[in-house]
């Protein structure tokens, strides 16, 4: 059998574990449902050893955790029900704003949700977000101006609906 | 990234609302489990030397860490492994589901996940045959495997080990010890006994002894007492024999089968010289086939740029007269194993009608959307239809196109049955026929006898849903209980 030393030696990887949250929550971005985002977390942190020396894990499991959930979702084609949503938005906490940020994402493009959540929740640069997307880093950028304009967009008609009078 | 002028939101507000939408969405309340994963591959081949790297990582200075050092150290050494599995189902029958041979980088695993799933799969020098016992072909292809898993090819049995090391729950307690053993075959051999217990997701415990020959300090057996959590939990038994540097029969490695064998690096060729002529396009997507099945479900091949989102996707059939629901995408290898065509991803998706009918379609109208809509979240609005094709549709014979094989579909094929009647049993409660959609589901229930006999379970508790709003209490009755004995079982 090969040799293995590696096993031996101090272990100077990341642990999964330490993302599984962040993962979890742009998950639940993508997908739209606690227990899918839930499953897809847990998959992405169990399939991978701990320590993990892989090179920019976090985002390598942000892919992993799309790509996922692409197929998760591509699975569930038959299933397109379009549900009521929650109408009730009031515009006078945090939460209710949290809740609205998650009802505009719902409505605007796959695309610019995909680059707003990688950038304002996990926080990546546009070349991450590119090595993710596969797209290059000024196409991204292009993108996520776009996205936040529509974003911007959704917002001001969704808060001034129900809070100008 | 230049400021835009006439930005709408300034940045500070975007991040600031965003952080309060991530910080709503909380952490999740389930974590990783420490425990064996489902894969395709032998998740189990080597608990043992899991469970040693555990202890050296958790507790490297004592006498067993020095102790599983020297395991590990022979385990690398090792010429041959073999190693069996066994479960005791909590019906009560012992179920041998793997068996592992390993040498100089080559693997065979028979593996037993289910009475349809029954599988071997020999895997050397980068290539993988997968032979499902119950399929007329095996395939051979390149190695494939889900993201982030090892290429356990090219690893001893320890390094394997070591890429199955799950993540622990922070909750997790550890003791562990030497005892010892009675002789094994006239062989001085002892124990190495740990517990493991946590809370996350819920109660959970394991508890496991292995035998270890004094001598060599190769592992020579283990059994595992495992409590997991959940719906599906329960206490199991799990038995391993480990067999060290014995003779092997070079013949199991071979990539041979007696049966065809389908190989998958000549599937572009191939694909390339029968779809040569694309039945319609939308763009960068062609319709490459059309076809039906006697009991009327269509089958619709595709290429496409997958990475364009504007690109179109069938996503509904139109027949007079017929109402049909989507089965969704199919999948097979992934990766760089996927087969494409022209550079272009092939996609098939299927579309089963609510009634069988008496004789199959032989023209469709197939309507297509972006394939970004595809990637959406059910709730949101429906994306509109970029436009609507008919299509001349081939009878085929069989339950699945033939191209399945040569698209690596093996495990796809043995779902064909179960994905037609659940996607049927869903569209026909949609339309308030709950009647009908009971017997889908019990259908549904049926083929998965063919595959993993218990998960069944979940379909027949659907029937007896259907049967309660038609209050049809002695037949939810008793679907609920063959439900309640399938799950007890937990035969697979």
């Amino acid at each position: 059998m090969s040799l293995a030393l590696e096993w031996l030696r101090p272990k100077t990887g990341e642990d999964p574990m330490a993302y599984h949250g962040e993962v979890f929550r742009y998950a639940m971005a993508k997908l739209g449902n606690r227990e899918d985002a839930e499953d897809v977390a847990i998959e992405v942190v169990q399939a991978l050893p701990s320590p993990c020396h892989k090179r920019d894990l976090r985002v390598y499991m942000l892919g992993m955790t799309r790509r996922k959930a692409i197929t998760l979702l591509r699975r569930r084609r038959p299933v397109v029900e379009v549900e009521d949503r929650d109408s009730a938005v009031r515009f006078d906490d945090r939460a209710d704003q949290a809740a609205m940020v998650g009802q505009v994402l719902a409505g605007i493009h796959e695309e610019h949700r995909e680059v707003l959540t990688l950038k304002y929740m996990a926080g990546l640069t546009s070349a991450e977000i590119g090595k993710i997307t596969g797209k290059r880093a000024e196409a991204v950028d292009s993108m996520l101006q776009r996205a936040r304009e529509a974003f911007a967009e959704a917002w001001t008609r969704l808060s001034s609906d129900e809070v100008k009078p | 990234m230049n400021e835009h002028p006439q930005e709408p939101m300034s940045r500070q507000q975007l991040e600031g609302l965003f952080k309060q939408y991530s910080d709503s969405l909380g952490e999740p309340s389930r974590t990783p489990y420490p425990r064996p994963r489902r894969s395709k591959l032998p998740a189990y081949a080597a608990v043992f030397v899991v469970l040693a790297l555990a202890l050296v990582a958790l507790w490297p200075r004592d006498a067993l860490a020095a102790r599983l050092k020297q395991i590990g150290l022979a385990i690398k050494d090792a010429k041959t492994m073999e190693m069996t599995f066994s479960r005791l189902q909590p019906s009560g029958r012992w179920v041998q589901w793997l068996h592992t041979y390993y040498t100089e980088g080559m693997w065979r695993q028979e593996i037993e996940k289910g009475v349809g799933q029954r599988e071997t799969v020999v895997t050397r020098n980068g290539l993988m045959l997968s032979d499902y016992h119950r399929l007329d072909h095996a395939t051979l292809g390149p190695v494939w495997k889900e993201e982030g898993q090892a290429d356990f090819e090219q690893q001893s049995a320890l390094d394997y080990a070591l890429d199955r090391y799950g993540q622990s729950a922070s909750d997790e307690t550890v003791t562990r010890s030497t005892q010892g053993h009675s002789d094994v075959n006239g062989r001085a051999a002892y124990a190495i006994v740990v517990d493991r217990s946590g809370d996350t997701p819920g109660p959970w415990s394991d508890h496991m002894e292995i035998v270890v020959d004094k001598q060599t300090n190769y592992p020579i057996s283990a059994d595992i007492r495992d409590v997991r959590p959940g719906e599906n939990g329960g206490e199991f038994k799990m038995h391993q024999d480990y067999r060290f540097n014995m003779p092997l029969d070079p013949a199991l490695f071979e990539l041979k089968s007696d049966k065809p064998i389908v190989d998958l690096r000549e599937s572009p060729g191939r694909l390339a010289k029968e779809w040569a002529h694309p039945l319609a396009e939308l763009g960068p997507t062609q319709i490459r086939d059309a076809s039906v099945t006697r009991d009327g479900t269509i089958w619709i091949a595709y290429t496409t740029n997958s990475d364009d989102e504007s690109a179109a996707a069938p996503t509904e059939i139109s027949i007079e007269g017929a109402r049909y629901v989507s089965l969704g995408a199919f999948t097979g290898p992934v990766g760089e194993a996927a087969i494409h065509l022209q550079g272009q991803e092939v996609e098939v998706v299927g579309f089963a009608p609510l009634e069988v009918p008496a004789k199959p379609p032989f023209v469709a109208v197939v309507r297509f959307q972006p394939e970004s809509s595809l990637n959406v979240p059910p709730e949101n609005p429906p994306a509109p239809f970029m436009g609507a094709v008919p299509l001349n549709l081939t009878l085929v014979a069989g339950e699945y196109p033939p191209y399945f094989p040569l698209l690596g579909y093996d495990r796809a094929i043995l779902e064909v049955q179960i994905a037609t009647w659940g996607a049927r049993a869903k569209g026909l409660v949609d339309a308030g026929r709950y009647l009908d959609a009971a017997h889908a589901y019990e259908r549904t229930a049926k083929e998965c006898e063919n595959f993993v006999k218990y998960i069944g379970y979940r379909d027949l508790d659907k029937a007896a849903e259907c049967y309660d709003k038609l209050g049809m209490a002695a037949e939810a009755a008793r679907d609920r209980a063959l439900a309640d004995a399938l799950h007890a079982a937990r035969e697979r």
